[in-house]
């Protein structure tokens, strides 16, 4: 027995949500199947024929998640022209510590002391679960713009000589900033979809650091992943008033191609209208979706008016999906 | 062989038109685990056939595999 969340407008009034900056980031060093294969049991053909990916970029013992996030929002921040935010939210499944949380320190790094900033776990549904979080900020009248962030290091959780999981993952961080304005205005958030599982809890785990790796129990996620992609994203064009053959772009997380090729052909979204950079990146957790928002808007992928659909699965279970026309602004 | 299996192992998972003979093994044929969700997936979505990832697995060839989806076929029918 289940129930998913009613989808609710993504804010409403003049106190609706909408995209004014954009911003990643990504560790400078690039590692190809080939590197994997120097130190695991594996072959470029296997990675890429399972999971589409040919690099993936890794951040090593000195960058931190908080280093990602920071670089990412001061982009973003640059590109909505220098708004002002009065709350953060950071979607991370690799905070630096147990405690504190990292986006007090991301906030501090930015100049934002004083503002609420929280980290928020959702697996790599994160982003979605913290976009609903910033729209609720606005929403409620808690702040009228806010920094949004999604910043994994995936990389540190599997067993070192995991070959069915080391090559899936990369780290990075992407952020949008939000601020107040008419739903009906290009870039307002959507109605959100959001849901989560746990009876499957099981399926994708990562013990805390010393005492275990990440697990993963492949195709039983790629099935959940499929079936909760889909039917969120159909849930949410659907509460926007959008049939499936007017979303121009579907902004899948990048968990693995063949998964994302599946829910576009499940929803009839033909495959040049899925944007998809898992090839480059591997899986980013929360940072995947902005990270991939960015590089599509920067190399036109996307542009101003497109109908973007948005959508993302991690462990938990959890899922979710919104909808947004792309708004004009500085990349 | 079935229209139903071979249509989604030729368009969707990309099966090269050479090794879909009935002898070929699900292993030679190119399927990995992922594959073995995928053909289950889509043969309830499209077909409404429903078939496990141990059915699938336990057939060893493609004509073995062929023959299990037309029983289904037949007794869902």
């Amino acid at each position: 027995m289940q129930t998913q969340h009613r989808p609710a407008a993504g804010g409403t009034g003049d106190r609706a949500a909408i995209i004014c900056g954009i911003g990643a980031a990504l560790p400078p060093t690039v590692v190809s199947n080939a590197d994997l294969c120097a130190r695991l049991d594996t072959t470029d053909e296997w990675i890429r024929t399972r999971t589409g990916i040919s690099h993936r970029r890794l951040a090593g013992a000195d960058v931190s998640t908080e280093d990602l996030a920071a670089e990412a929002a001061a982009e973003a921040l640059r590109s909505s022209g220098g708004d002002r935010v009065q709350a953060l939210v950071l979607a991370t499944t690799t905070p630096d510590l147990r405690c504190p949380a990292t986006a007090p320190a991301v906030a501090a790094r930015l100049g934002l002391t004083g503002i609420p900033a929280l980290d928020l776990a959702a697996g790599c549904t994160g982003f979605l679960y913290a976009l609903a979080t910033a729209v609720g900020f606005i929403a409620s009248r808690t702040a009228d713009a806010v920094l949004v962030i999604g910043a994994d290091r995936l990389s540190t959780l599997p067993a070192p000589q995991d070959r069915s999981t080391v090559p899936l993952f990369g780290d990075g961080a992407g952020a949008l900033v939000l601020r107040r304005g008419s739903a009906s205005d290009p870039g307002a958030i959507g109605p959100m979809v959001l849901g989560s599982d746990g009876a499957y809890n099981d399926l994708i785990t990562a013990p805390h650091k010393h005492s275990g790796a990440l697990q993963m129990q492949g195709a039983e996620v790629f099935r959940h992943a499929v079936d909760r992609m889909s039917a969120a994203s159909t849930q949410a064009a659907q509460a926007a008033g959008w049939r499936m053959e007017d979303v121009d772009r579907l902004v899948p997380h990048q968990a693995n191609a063949r998964i994302t090729d599946f829910v576009a052909r499940k929803l009839a979204i033909p495959h040049h209208r899925q944007l998809q950079n898992i090839q480059h990146v591997g899986n980013t957790g929360a940072a995947s979706i902005p990270l991939l928002l960015t590089q599509a808007a920067a190399d036109g992928q996307i542009a101003p008016g497109h109908r973007l659909l948005l959508t993302a699965f991690g462990a938990g279970l959890t899922w979710g999906a919104t909808t947004v026309t792309w708004p004009d602004m500085t990349t | 062989m079935n229209g139903a299996l071979e249509r989604i192992l030729l368009n969707d998972l990309k099966v090269p038109a050479d090794r879909m003979s009935p002898d070929v093994g699900l292993d030679d044929a190119g399927f990995d685990s992922l594959a073995i969700v995928e053909l289950s997936e889509l043969l309830g979505e499209r077909f409404g056939i429903d078939i496990s990832d141990d059915e699938i697995k336990r057939a060893t060839t493609l004509g073995e595999l062929d023959r299990l989806i037309e029983q289904k076929q037949q007794k869902e029918g």
